[in-house]
Parts: structure tokens; C-alpha cells; sequence
């Protein structure tokens, strides 16, 4: 049994970054979208959180809380604007949702 | 301690302003006008107290993380002087809407407050906090309209990249912190002489986040949908309040890095040629698509791209010495009147929201109101550069420093996409003045408060124009980065 190196935490925040980056890009629901951006603040805390493993400093930790207050604020705001879309065009997905274009 | 809460005596009545704003709107939901006239106050106050300061030195508070020095008092006192404009101005707006909600005011002091914060900010969690206490507010602002599916289809747009770049800039302070162990700017200046890839890479991502936020070509495309489907108040003030803050963010985290590093040499060079692309790129794709633009709202978000090209001209100016850009200062000066003037005026428009206002609104405005096609004209060339007007100031100077740089022929393609991009502003003069009204075209309704506002802001334009001396003496003076 190995022990639990910083660099592994690191890879596996950045796959979850990278899976939220890659189902922002592919998904079409807007809460999927939604999601997948959540996802990637996620990826960005672990990262973190290994940083300050390798540095020995708390900074790494604090920004950690500060992500995650401002991601709860986030996604309030955005459930809140996808609601008003589903009131006007009753559409979740992003495929639908084209009005405005040149 | 009592001395950091006097220097920051502007943000606490700004924070104040807020709370109070914010108590009036719940008290009084039926009336937007108490909520209005607070916030008001607020802005108005705020701007005294801010602009009224000169520091001699810049003084840092919250472990380092908080800049108090002239550059972020006088963003303070501008940006509020700008959402005095707005509030002031385009308050005929919401009531022809029907937009009965007082929250507006205070989410928009919210907007100003994360606006100046992040281009005061010393500190990477710090800007990101104000990043998004600037974009939350600017998100559901553009959803102002509730029962517009438009409105509300651009919040969303702009939320979801919004909020993915967000997660991009996040990325990116944290290799900045892996690579350096710190997150506070100067920190990392000092780190930055013995480079990394993962410095580099970290140092993108940030700026990646930031030329989004400006609406940088390749990253542009959001803007023109955005702004087209976002309320016409709050449009302006995405142009205006939003871009300076973003783009003065964006001047100082590329100076994050210490540039005489020799480790961080060939980084340099790179980012330098990508800056550059990124320049050509915003005008080229600004003034050819803005001229086949019919909606206003587009022309004018493809118009602000191209100032964007112009803002990165002075960038790329002092890229090398790192000396303080003056120039993107005045630059963002005298585009953020101009544009206030012009939104303001197109607030006025009473096209039907659903459709937007279009150029065909402006035929034959002559012979309707000379007074609007005045004021008009005077917008449209400054934004064009016309001499005589602020415009033709800010452009040379941008040019100047460019050119003093170095990068003659990034200057030449800029002002060849100056005169495509005349072409468009020109067009707009045209059909007010020399055609007749089409029987399609929209109305334009003048208010006082609107009136005084677009007088104000177009006096501003022809005076610095004319007379620009004490204003650039006064910018010139105020360095951009420490």
C-alpha cells in the first residue's frame, strides 16, 4: 500500500476538471451545463488543496473555502436564470435556445 | 488599523450605499424611485469622496492583498461617476419596460463595488471575489427583462461561459500558486524569476479568463448575443463599467509577472506575438462585421470589440518596459463617455424590445429631432475619432504607444480597420441626416433626466477634444501598475 502523493490528488483534479470542461462542451441540457461547470470549480479545489499540500501552506486551504461560498452563490444565480428560461420557452436545452444570433 | 478604514473610507460608503439601497427596495417594493434616488446618493457620494483623495504613494492593506493608491481611487470615483450617468439616465427605461423590480439599483451598486475591488485587488483569491461579485449582478441584470425569452436566453449564455471562465481563471491562480507558494501579486512577481512551466501556464490561464471578459477576438463571440438580448441600461454598462474594470484587471495581471526575468525569455516573446494576434485579430473582426450589422445593440457590441483592439494597442506598447500604459488609460477614459453617451441615447429608443433597435430607427432623425441627431452625431464621431473630439485624442495616443513600441505594422492594420470602422459610424450619421424617415422607423422619446445625462457626457467629449491638457497631464500622472 502506497502512501497518497500530492501529484496523484493533482492528476485527479485536473481529470475532473477536464471532465467538466469536455460535458460543458458536449451536453446540451443546461443543467448538465451547469453541472459540469460546478464540476470543474471542484477539479480547481483539489488542486488546490494538493498545492498547499506540496507547499506546506494554508493559503491553498482558504481559497479552497472562498471557491466554494462563491460557487453556492453561483449556482443559485444560475438555477434562478435557468427557471426564467423554462418559463418563456420551456426548454432546457441549449440546442433550442438560439434567438439571438447574427 | 483606524488608519486602513480612513483610506478606505470611498468602499465603506459604497458598502454602505448598498445595504441601505438594499433595505429601501425591500421596504419600499412598490416604488422604484426611493431605491433610486439612494443609490444615486450612493454613486454621487462615493465619487466625491474617492476622487476628492490623492494619495501621494500606494498603500497596501489587508495583508497586502488591497491596493489604496490614485489608479484605484480615481477607477472608484470613475465607475461610480458612470453608474450615476446610467442610473440617472436610463431610470425612463425600466418604467417603459415595465421592469417594476427596485432590486435593480442596488444589484448594479453591487456591480460597481466588484468592479473597482478586482482593480484594486493585490491578490488572486481576492480578484476572483470581485470577479464574480462584479459578474453575479451582471448576469441577472441581463435577465432584467423576465418575460423575454431573449433576455433571458442572454443571461444564460453569458452565466454559463461566464462561470466557466471563471473556473479557467481558478485554474489558473492555482498553478500560479503551485508554482510560486503564494498568491498575492507581489509574491508572485518576485517568484517569477525563476520561470516554470507551470508559472506559464498558470499566467495564460489567467489571462485567457480576462481577455474573455474583454471580449478579445478569438474570444468574442458571446458579446454580440449578449449584448443584444440584455436590457439597453445594462448593455451600456457592460460596455462601459464592466470592460474598464476587466481591462485594467487584465493590464495588471500581465504585469504580474517580472519582466526582465531571462528565465521566463522565451514565454515572453510568445505571449508577446499572441497579444499581438489577439490585437489584429479584435480589429479585424470588430470593424468588418460591425459594418454589416443592422441591429444597434450589435453594432455597437462589435464596435466595442474593436476598442478593445485598440486598448491591446497600447498594451502591446509597453509590453517590454513595463512602464505604466497612460495611454490605455485615457483611452478607457474617453471610450467610457463616449459609450455611456451613446447607450444612453439608445435607452431612448422606442423600438419594441422584441425586435431590438435597428439602424432603420435612425432615418430621417434630422427632421424629426435635430437635437438627438446632434448628440448622436457627436457619439458616433468620437467613436470613429474624428478630430475635434475625445475619440481622436484617445486613438492617438493608443497609436503612439504602439508605435513607440515597435510594432509599426500592427499600428498600420489599425488604422486601416479606423477607416473601415468609420465607414459603419459614418453610415449611421448618414441615415439620419440624408434620408427621409422610413415608415417602419422607431420613435425616440427624450427625458429630462436622459437629456441631462447625454448633454453632459457630450460636453465632456467636444471639451476634452478641444482642450485636452489638464486631463492628460492628470492620467499621465497616475501609474497603472506598481
Amino acid at each position: 500500500m502506497t502512501m497518497l502523493e500530492p501529484w496523484m490528488m493533482l492528476v485527479v483534479s485536473l481529470v475532473i476538471f477536464g471532465v467538466g470542461l469536455f460535458g460543458l462542451l458536449v451536453r446540451k441540457n443546461l443543467l448538465v451545463m451547469l453541472m459540469c461547470v460546478e464540476l470543474m470549480l471542484n477539479g480547481v479545489n483539489l488542486s488546490f488543496v494538493a498545492f498547499s499540500k506540496i507547499h506546506n501552506s494554508l493559503d491553498g486551504h482558504l481559497a479552497v473555502l472562498f471557491v466554494m461560498t462563491v460557487a453556492a452563490a453561483e449556482s443559485a444565480v444560475g438555477l434562478g436564470l435557468v427557471i426564467a428560461l423554462f418559463r418563456t420557452l420551456k426548454t432546457v436545452d441549449s440546442d433550442q435556445i438560439q434567438i439571438l444570433r447574427d | 488599523m483606524s488608519a486602513e478604514f480612513d483610506l478606505l473610507g470611498p468602499w465603506i460608503s459604497l458598502c454602505a450605499g448598498i445595504l441601505l439601497t438594499l433595505l429601501i427596495s425591500v421596504i419600499r417594493t412598490e416604488s422604484k424611485r426611493p431605491a433610486q434616488i439612494s443609490a444615486l446618493i450612493t454613486v454621487v457620494g462615493t465619487a466625491v469622496l474617492s476622487l476628492g483623495k490623492q494619495p501621494s504613494e500606494a498603500a497596501l492593506v489587508f495583508a497586502g492583498s488591497f491596493e489604496i493608491s490614485s489608479l484605484t481611487l480615481l477607477v472608484l470615483g470613475g465607475l461610480c461617476a458612470l453608474a450615476a450617468m446610467f442610473i440617472l439616465g436610463t431610470g425612463h427605461y425600466l418604467s417603459r419596460e415595465r421592469i417594476h423590480i427596485s432590486d435593480y439599483y442596488h444589484l448594479l451598486l453591487i456591480l460597481v463595488l466588484g468592479a473597482s475591488v478586482m482593480v484594486a485587488s493585490r491578490n488572486l483569491i481576492l480578484t476572483f471575489i470581485a470577479l464574480e461579485v462584479m459578474s453575479l449582478p451582471a448576469y441577472t441584470l441581463a435577465g432584467f427583462r423576465r418575460n423575454d425569452s431573449r433576455s433571458n436566453e442572454a443571461a444564460l449564455k453569458y452565466f454559463i461561459l461566464g462561470g466557466a471562465m471563471g473556473a479557467v481563471f481558478l485554474l489558473g491562480s492555482s498553478f500560479v500558486f503551485g508554482a510560486t507558494g503564494t498568491l498575492t501579486y507581489s509574491g508572485v512577481f518576485s517568484a517569477s524569476k525563476s520561470g516554470g512551466v507551470m508559472l506559464e501556464l498558470g499566467h495564460l490561464l489567467l489571462l485567457v479568463s480576462f481577455l474573455f471578459k474583454v471580449a478579445a477576438a478569438p474570444l468574442h463571440f458571446w458579446k454580440p448575443d449578449v449584448y443584444e438580448g440584455a436590457p439597453t441600461p445594462v448593455t451600456g454598462i457592460m460596455a462601459t463599467i464592466i470592460t474598464a474594470a476587466s481591462f485594467l484587471t487584465l493590464v495588471r495581471l500581465i504585469h504580474m509577472i517580472d519582466y526582465g526575468a531571462a528565465e521566463m525569455g522565451n514565454y515572453l516573446a510568445w505571449l508577446k506575438s499572441a497579444l499581438r494576434f489577439v490585437t489584429v485579430a479584435s480589429l479585424i473582426v470588430g470593424s468588418t462585421v460591425m459594418i454589416t450589422q443592422r441591429s444597434l445593440k450589435r453594432l455597437f457590441a462589435y464596435s466595442s470589440i474593436t476598442h478593445t483592439g485598440y486598448l491591446m494597442l497600447g498594451v502591446l506598447g509597453s509590453f517590454d518596459s513595463g512602464a505604466s500604459a497612460s495611454s490605455v488609460l485615457i483611452y478607457l477614459c474617453g471610450y467610457c463617455v463616449m459609450s455611456t453617451g451613446a447607450f444612453v441615447l439608445l435607452a431612448l429608443s422606442k423600438s419594441p424590445a422584441d425586435t431590438g433597435t435597428e439602424l432603420i430607427d435612425l432615418t430621417g432623425l434630422m427632421k424629426r429631432s435635430p437635437y438627438l441627431t446632434g448628440l448622436w452625431t457627436i457619439f458616433l464621431f468620437s467613436m470613429a475619432g474624428m478630430p475635434f473630439t475625445v475619440g481622436f485624442f484617445a486613438k492617438y495616443f493608443v497609436f503612439m504607444a504602439s508605435m513607440n513600441g515597435g510594432e509599426t505594422v500592427v499600428v498600420v492594420i489599425a488604422a486601416l480597420c479606423t477607416v473601415v470602422g468609420a465607414y459603419a459610424y459614418l453610415r449611421a450619421i448618414a441615415l439620419m441626416t440624408m434620408r427621409e424617415a422610413a415608415p417602419t422607423s422607431g420613435e425616440w422619446e427624450l427625458t429630462p433626466g436622459s437629456q441631462l445625462v447625454a448633454v453632459g457626457a457630450a460636453v465632456f467629449v467636444l471639451f476634452l477634444g478641444i482642450i485636452p491638457n489638464a486631463m492628460l497631464q492628470y492620467l499621465k500622472g497616475i501609474p497603472l501598475i506598481h
